[in-house]
């Protein structure tokens, strides 16, 4: 409970902006590089982001963290981009994903495949064409579980920023998104590593 | 006993947080006598080593800007604060 309070009380300000590129540019170009998979557009988008925030900053309401601020601005650009690009775009909203039916389990909850043995997980590890994979198999994520893998997992960010940022109204649904996520990371590594010899 | 669908979403958790004493428990009963869910928790533990291991060489250089790309980046930044343009109405 009182950690709920530090967290309402707390107002964040933001920092120099000739400091963001060396405190945040790291974090976002991953986040956008592995949603898009071109450094190109994502090293234009973290630009974008940066500008963007620049002329926005006197708006800053000191509500998120400077970097989730700005992770916020840059998700709405990736989802543009995929827009501009006529990808199909689902907008849906992203609480829904906790109450969909579910393509793992039967109706009692069992397993409703079965899957293998991984056979030398660590040898993986070592080799390029695993790590390729890996984010493949990341990026391929339904847009809204890819945001939620790529900031928790990867960037390390904290669940209640997560769950701002992503507009994920309950920690309950942030679970049970992480955790169909991974299901599916799962089945697109034994798919394509571990079974695909 | 918990059911597969709960289990599998307990061992998701407990690579983010500590489980509960009874959530602990109810885990490792249902592990005992469920070879699938097994495998799945270290399978998952797996995905989660990757994850952290993402970040480090040879692959972090690939997952951070350029030093170019920042040089730009910076000087784009430093540009527009020193000229700040007229007001857009967006």
């Amino acid at each position: 409970m009182s950690q709920i309070h530090e967290f309402i009380n707390k107002v964040n300000t933001l920092t120099d902006p000739e400091t963001w590129v060396s405190q945040h540019g790291d974090a976002m170009y991953r986040y956008a590089l592995m949603r898009l998979k071109n450094p190109t557009v994502a090293e234009d988008l973290v630009q974008e982001t940066f500008l963007a925030a620049l002329k926005a900053r006197h708006n800053f309401a000191g509500k998120s963290s400077e970097k989730t601020w700005l992770i916020g601005i840059l998700k709405h650009k990736i989802i543009d981009h995929f827009r501009k690009s006529k990808r199909e775009v689902l907008v849906e909203d992203i609480n829904a994903e906790a109450d969909h039916q579910d393509e793992f389990f039967d109706e009692n909850g069992h397993w409703n495949t079965r899957f293998g043995v991984w056979n030398r997980p660590n040898e993986a590890l070592e080799q390029k064409e695993f790590w390729e994979i890996f984010s493949s198999c990341i990026s391929d994520l339904p847009e809204h579980l890819a945001d939620l893998y790529i900031l928790r997992e990867i960037n390390g960010m904290q669940s209640d920023e997560v769950c701002k940022v992503l507009n994920i109204s309950t920690t309950n649904n942030m679970w049970v998104m992480m955790s169909r996520a991974r299901m599916r990371i799962r089945r697109c590594l034994e798919a394509r590593w571990f079974n695909a010899a | 006993m918990l059911s597969c669908k709960e289990v599998s979403n307990l061992v998701s958790q407990s690579q983010n947080r500590s489980l509960k004493m009874r959530e602990q428990l109810a885990v490792k009963i249902h592990l005992l006598v469920c070879r699938m869910c097994r495998r799945y928790q270290r399978q998952i533990s797996f995905l989660t080593e990757a994850s952290r291991k993402l970040l480090q060489d040879p692959q972090k250089s690939e997952l951070s800007l350029s030093e170019n790309a920042r040089t730009r980046i910076e000087q784009s930044l430093k540009q527009a604060t020193d000229q700040p343009s007229k007001k857009d109405n967006d």
